[in-house]
């Protein structure tokens, strides 16, 4: 990744219309699923002209086999980032009829912009876990905030898919709707990062980042135990 | 975090970091775990001697705060923040325990408090096992104004 150069901005949302559907994640903690299928819609949608867009049922059955929600209250606690990625690279999620998503999932540090950059652009959209200070309740650009609610994790760890950058900000997507995060922010801000490499993708971008050795990435991330 | 994961995936790539959740220890996990332990006992046997209570709502009580406290006892002995899956009990404890108790709490009491603090650290501490799941409201403490409220309520 590191013989990659990025280029100064990039979008891949622009490939799906966003219509403030939250998947359900307005009334459940499921925004990992919600991550993934928005990742999965944006993939689609660049390497096939799939134009489907992913449901609330679809969000909240996928929650249901990521985190052992059973439907309650109680268990509505949200989704383990490393158990489902383990769980996407190994028995991917369906979409649509004919189509599984097997992805390769590799981690970056999001902190550093470049990688982040590259890898939106070359690997397509990533997916971040935030811990969300409170103060970004009903923005539409996340910056640092200060004070006692713009302290990290004030509002909880959230996850989004982040699909388009510019010189000022990463875009994510979160429920349903698209936000700006500021390239100091994600630096604040982000526990994780997790780029999902998609063979498919590959071949469609004409892209081989210097480096990724998709075979042994695959083979690796088929053979992780649950 | 799963090490072995992590590890493995940022092998396969090259240049790619491995991310960390900065500030997160063992010792700040064990410690708001027990927190929440000790604020859960302190509001449930407040809300137990209120008169009226059904001893079926006790017995209810009762077995969330078991399973609070062993799983406090179990994150205390761990020697890693891999305790994902006992503070995934902790949290669905606290967040069965909250509504049961808060129909019994008499409006104004200051067991309210405790209660909303309980809720509050639930964000905190999934955060530090790796789990996202923010709900789209917003706690009504801060972790820090709810640990103070929790260790004035364990006194």
């Amino acid at each position: 990744m590191a013989a990659l150069v990025a280029p100064v901005a990039c979008d891949w949302h622009r490939t799906i219309a966003l219509d403030g559907d939250a998947l359900g994640n307005d009334a459940h903690s499921n925004c990992l699923p919600c991550g993934a299928l928005r990742s999965i819609q944006i993939r689609r949608a660049v390497a096939a002209g799939d134009a489907r867009k992913p449901t609330a049922e679809q969000a909240l059955a996928l929650y249901r086999a990521w985190s052992g929600w059973d439907g309650t209250e109680a268990t509505d606690i949200g989704t383990a980032s490393d158990s489902a990625a383990v769980a996407w690279a190994r028995h991917g999620v369906t979409w649509g009829d004919q189509w599984d998503d097997i992805p390769s999932i590799a981690a970056l540090d999001p902190a550093n912009a470049g990688h982040v950059k590259a890898a939106v652009a070359f690997l397509g959209p990533i997916q971040l876990d935030l811990n969300m200070p409170a103060a970004w309740q009903g923005a539409t650009t996340w910056t640092v905030i200060s004070g006692s609610w713009g302290q990290p994790g004030t509002w909880g760890s959230h996850r989004v898919c982040a699909g388009r950058y510019d010189q000022q900000c990463l875009y994510a997507i979160s429920w349903g709707t698209e936000v700006r995060i500021t390239w100091a922010a994600l630096a604040t801000y982000a526990l994780n990062a997790e780029a999902s490499i998609s063979r498919s993708w590959l071949e469609v971008a004409g892209v081989s980042p210097t480096g990724l050795d998709l075979a042994a990435l695959e083979q690796e991330s088929r053979s992780l135990a649950v | 975090m799963n090490t072995t994961r992590r590890t493995l995936l940022a092998l396969s790539v090259s240049g790619l970091a491995l991310a960390a959740c900065a500030g997160t220890t063992v010792a700040t996990l064990a410690s708001d775990v027990q927190l929440v332990d000790s604020g859960a006992a302190s509001l449930a046997a407040a809300v137990m001697q209120l008169a009226g209570v059904p001893a079926a709502t006790i017995t209810q009580i009762q077995g969330y705060l078991a399973t609070i406290d062993t799983g406090a006892s179990a994150v205390a002995a761990t020697e890693t923040t891999g305790a994902t899956s006992v503070v995934q009990q902790i949290v669905a404890a606290v967040q069965a325990l909250v509504p049961v108790v808060i129909p019994l709490i008499p409006g104004g009491s200051a067991l309210e408090p405790v209660a909303n603090a309980l809720l509050s650290m639930v964000p905190a501490l999934l955060a530090y096992v790796g789990v996202s799941g923010a709900s789209a409201a917003v706690p009504v403490y801060t972790p820090d104004q709810a640990r103070l409220i929790l260790r004035a309520a364990a006194k």
